[in-house]
């Protein structure tokens, strides 16, 4: 069990004494300023720019898993700096280690549970004041509606590997905060902010476990449904029909981590001579661009075993194609008979890089 | 990319009838002679014949072709044929495309008409995929003249004796204290009965004193690095506790050594002291220290070894070391280890103290065995009557499907010496008897003459569950006699079980390490069954002896060397040419993710931690393309096996 420390202190507070006491050199966390209704990821150094830090607001511009990798791809952080990140960014960050495209050298993880958070839209167009159902969610741990459909299925919601793990379900975001520290790191970070002779032990509460049960029955509920919508060619192709190949959804993906996407390259672009061998061929004409569904399938191939649900692909489309769910639901089904789970622990290997004998015996015939 | 204009020649073979008895060959010519950039398309009887040849060669030449379809057998086949035959006339062989109308189309398609649209597909296939060929040229790198010879066994011991004669140097590692393998072990050999030691001595001694021999023994080929002509292994070599420099073999340790342990060389029939020669006739004759059973290693006290060693040879202190070798070839001739019987429990293999394996009876026959010699049960009598049984964990599909070749004969040669060491009667039980080979049907008329006697039917199991009084205090084998349909109670003394062979203990990590396959009974695969049988698809890796499935003494020589021949071939070129359709990254798209590196079974990819991208070394790579498909990014391309070439033979092939 782990134990969890209520702390006097906010988390623009926490990261402020994180900064003035030299623990970190920076902290990368959303960062909100109200007077222009702005917010965005950002890697704060001065303490005095500490205000508006926003974590746990409940919108996602960006899985920041990629920022981070960005950062850090190249060249190591050489002084540490606390992310903080949602549970799905962590995972997503975990993964990219995998894939070499994340140093984690000097990074200390802050992660909490995560209650969600609404579609890009409703805050672009909004006014970005956080709706009071939000609040009354959290407090009482059930799931808000308009939430993204993958948060509110989201049964990974609690982090793993994280430095530094918030409770925020079950409390209000302007509630002092209670935090438990599992790893080593994290137990350095509290010592030397002084966090632990300050705070006070307390106990879990059940809004969690009730957020979990919720999660879980919508989980299901989810997948049949993406189930059923594609269970066969026809399903498929019907639900796909709409993409416009803008490949917006591999833009925001955050382990979509290629400098070229293969399906921009020119293997996808045709000789005019085999577009018109395939108009001979075929009676009812040809519908362009071609390999709208091929991308889909490519991608799903690509990215499913590492697909951490974190709902930016579905966001971002304009066709409005389920393409978060349609990836969380095959995604869930590859890492199910792989038994991995993306950014779960770094020393479960990828599992298209590894041979095992005896596995997938269900598809020998 | 379409450089210049494609002018593309396209021959379809005859291949006498074998093509021309179901596809329409003429039909075939003439729809590929309306391809966009065909120039020219005939038919011919035997396009790889000399003529045929000529054809490409002549048009080339005359015709402007530059690049060259031929619809016929196997790219396995001929490939590198037609490839010659477009160098010859000036063009590059990698604008060549084979289109297989052979095994993939008239042997195995039933009607005429749909094999003469097979075939057209294909060809059109490779039509298309020929315009986006582009002019490739193989490298050559130095070969190094030395030679690693893996295993001490006769196949190990002839191959490096044959590399050595050459000239060449050779280093022969073999994991055990000394060499000889499992010949070693033999009393008799199978059929003209001369002994085993007699003649392997001398082997053993020409390996150890051969000036061009580095002899390695109780060392293990650890890691295998680099590509043909330029391979890297690194040996550990084991510490002996004895300097093989000062000692002189006089054996004294080995009297005074008061801790005793069981002979594995003997089978587990005898006892060895801690310090030991596995037998007195070894090569090298240094003894090693077993550490597991040396009092002093156990409780710090003893050295007695050291005390009565005159050459002051014993060293306590040696250390575990690691070379490495370059050499510019590898033999493997790891051997076989038999099949343990104890799993097939109904030949009461540990059971009965008088059921034997074959090696343990070929330890009793041996002079230098538990028993010196003499055929004796474990209580001192001399056997009356004995049993063997054949095929123990061979053609038995609980255990391995295959025949394992030599147990049939060596089985009658127990026989035979059965019966002249003791007279006692002898029941061979056997399936079928096998005896191809020179002089051994004789052999088997032979010992039949001398009254054994054969039954011919599986054994059901052995048992001392007595019935009658003659069976009290016996063994008895139950057996159908398929022959006269009897079931059969045969009460004997002893009994032989004639194991089959099976791969040696850690072939699968040797596989792994040089980067060769095994089939599903763990042999070795070989390049090819029939045309390549000491190759391995890895350039540079042969194989020899019984790593690649059972084979007798006789066998086990030609095919070490054979392999001593290959290796020879190769390094006294002095360069190799290396394949060009190798994988290539573009250092532009690579995102250093490295997963290819991981995916690599060749060691082909290495990390460029400066520029943060992964490297192939084309002398490595085999051209499999693992990495490419497994690129997300797809920043590597196989040269020869592009998307562009692919995609249009799958183009060609279905539109």
């Amino acid at each position: 069990m782990e134990r969890i420390y209520e702390i006097q202190m906010g988390i623009e507070e926490l990261a402020r004494r994180a900064l003035e006491t030299g623990t970190v050199g920076g902290v990368a966390a959303l960062l909100e300023v109200p007077e222009t209704n702005k917010i965005a990821f950002t890697l704060v150094r001065a303490p005095e720019d500490v205000k508006g830090l926003a974590p746990f607001s409940p919108w996602m511009l960006e899985n920041a898993a990629r920022s981070i990798s960005q950062m850090t791809r190249e060249a190591a952080f050489t002084q540490p700096v606390a992310v903080i990140l949602r549970p799905c960014e962590l995972r997503a960050l975990r993964e990219l280690v995998k894939l070499k495209q994340v140093n984690m050298t000097n990074l200390i993880l802050i992660s909490f549970d995560c209650p969600g958070v609404f579609p890009i839209g409703s805050r672009l167009n909004g006014n970005g004041d956080l709706p009071a159902a939000y609040e009354k969610a959290v407090l009482e741990g059930t799931n808000c509606p308009g939430i993204r459909q993958v948060c509110s299925a989201c049964e990974e919601f609690v982090p793993r590997g994280a430095d530094m793990v918030i409770s925020l379900v079950g409390r209000s975001p302007t509630d002092t905060l209670r935090a438990a520290f599992p790893t080593e790191a994290g137990q350095k970070f509290a010592e030397a902010l002084g966090l632990l002779a300050e705070g006070r032990e307390v106990e879990a509460g059940e809004e969690r476990d009730r957020l979990a049960g919720i999660r879980a029955d919508e989980h299901n509920a989810l997948s049949a449904r993406i189930q059923g919508s594609l269970k066969d060619l026809d399903g498929l192709v019907s639900v796909f029909d709409r993409c416009i190949s803008c490949h917006a959804c591999r833009y925001v993906c955050p382990v979509c981590y290629c400098k070229d996407c293969f399906f921009e390259s020119p293997a996808f672009s045709y000789y005019p001579h085999s577009l018109h061998k395939r108009l001979e061929q075929s009676a009812a004409g040809l519908r362009l661009p071609l390999d709208r569904l091929l991308f889909h399938l490519g991608r799903l191939t690509h990215m499913g075993a590492s697909c951490v649900a974190c709902g930016m692909c579905e966001d971002v489309c304009v066709a409005g194609i389920p393409v978060s769910q349609i990836f969380k639901t095959v995604g869930g089904d590859i890492q199910q008979m792989f038994d991995y789970l993306p950014g779960g622990s770094p020393d479960d290997p990828l599992p298209l890089l590894t041979y095992r004998e005896d596995e997938l015996k269900e598809m020998e015939d | 990319m379409i450089r210049e204009i494609p002018r593309v020649g396209v021959y379809v073979c005859h291949c006498g009838a074998n093509i021309a008895a179901k596809v329409d060959v003429e039909e075939v010519a003439r729809f590929a002679s309306k391809l966009d950039f065909v120039e020219s398309a005939r038919d011919y009887k035997f396009m790889c014949s000399d003529p045929g040849q000529q054809l490409v060669v002549d048009d080339i030449r005359e015709k402007g072709l530059n690049r060259i379809v031929v619809a016929s057998c196997s790219p396995r086949m001929h490939e590198k044929t037609f490839r010659k035959a477009c160098q010859k006339a000036g063009l590059n062989p990698y604008y060549f495309q084979m289109a297989c109308i052979r095994e993939h189309d008239a042997w195995v398609t039933e009607d005429p008409g749909e094999a003469t649209d097979k075939a057209k597909e294909l060809v059109q296939g490779a039509v298309s995929r020929v315009l986006h060929h582009e002019s490739l040229v193989p490298r050559t790198v130095d070969i190094n003249p030395n030679v690693l010879v893996i295993g001490g066994g006769i196949a190990g011991m002839q191959a490096a004796l044959t590399i050595a004669d050459a000239g060449k140097t050779v280093y022969l590692v073999e994991r055990e204290p000394c060499i000889g393998g499992n010949m070693a072990k033999f009393d008799k050999t199978f059929p003209t009965l001369d002994c085993a030691a007699c003649i392997l001595t001398p082997k053993m001694v020409a390996v150890g004193q051969h000036e061009n021999i580095e002899l390695l023994t109780y060392s293990e080929v650890v890691d295998v690095e680099g590509f043909v002509g330029n391979f890297k292994a690194t040996v550990r070599k084991k510490p002996r506790y004895v300097d093989m420099d000062k000692c002189t073999g006089c054996g004294v340790c080995n009297e005074k050594c008061p801790a005793k342990a069981i002979s594995e060389f003997d089978q587990g029939l005898s006892k060895r002291k801690a310090i030991y020669s596995p037998f007195p006739q070894a090569v090298p004759n240094t003894p090693v220290i077993d550490r597991d059973m040396c009092i002093y290693f156990k409780k710090g006290k003893c050295r007695a070894c050291e005390k009565f060693c005159e050459a002051d040879a014993i060293d306590f202190d040696q250390q575990e070391e690691k070379i490495t070798l370059d050499v510019g070839a590898i033999i493997v001739a790891t051997g076989f280890k038999p099949f343990d019987p104890s799993v097939a429990e109904r030949y009461g293999y540990g059971k009965y103290p008088e059921v034997y394996t074959s090696l343990e009876f070929e330890r009793v026959n041996n002079a230098t065995g538990p028993t010196e010699g003499q055929i004796r049960l474990k209580d001192g009598r001399v056997p009356e009557t004995m049993a063997i049984i054949h095929c123990v964990g061979s053609r038995d599909k609980n255990h391995n499907a295959y025949c394992s070749r030599v147990c049939c004969m060596y089985s009658m040669k127990y026989a035979h010496l059965i019966r002249e060491k003791t007279g006692a009667n002898v029941y061979e039980f056997y399936i079928d008897i096998r005896s191809p080979g020179k002089g051994y049907e004789e052999f088997y008329n032979r010992v039949q003459s001398e009254g054994v006697q054969f039954i011919r039917g599986n054994v059901a199991g052995v048992t001392d569950k007595a019935i009658g009084e003659d069976e009290k205090g016996k063994l008895i084998v139950l057996a159908e006699d398929s022959l006269s349909g009897r079931f059969l109670r045969v009460p004997v003394d002893a009994v032989v079980l004639s194991v089959g062979l099976e791969a040696a203990e850690g072939a699968e990590a040797v596989a792994r390490m040089v980067g060769i396959s095994q089939d599903q009974d763990g042999w070795f695969n070989e390049l090819h069954p029939k045309l390549a049988p000491q190759a391995t698809p890895s350039d540079g890796i042969f194989l020899a002896g019984c790593c690649q499935g059972p084979k007798d003494i006789p066998d086990t020589v030609s095919t070490a060397n054979g392999a001593a021949a290959e290796a020879l071939s190769l390094i006294m070129r002095e360069k190799v040419e290396v394949e060009a359709a190798v994988s290539s990254i573009d250092a532009e798209r690579c995102m250093g993710c490295r997963q290819c590196e991981t995916i690599c079974m060749f060691d082909a990819i290495e990390y460029d931690s400066a520029l943060n991208v992964c490297v192939v070394n084309e002398a490595i790579c085999k051209g499999c393309g693992l990495c490419a498909s497994t690129c997300p990014n797809k920043a590597i391309g196989v040269r020869h096996f592009g998307n562009e070439q692919i995609l249009s033979e799958m183009e060609g092939v279905m539109l």
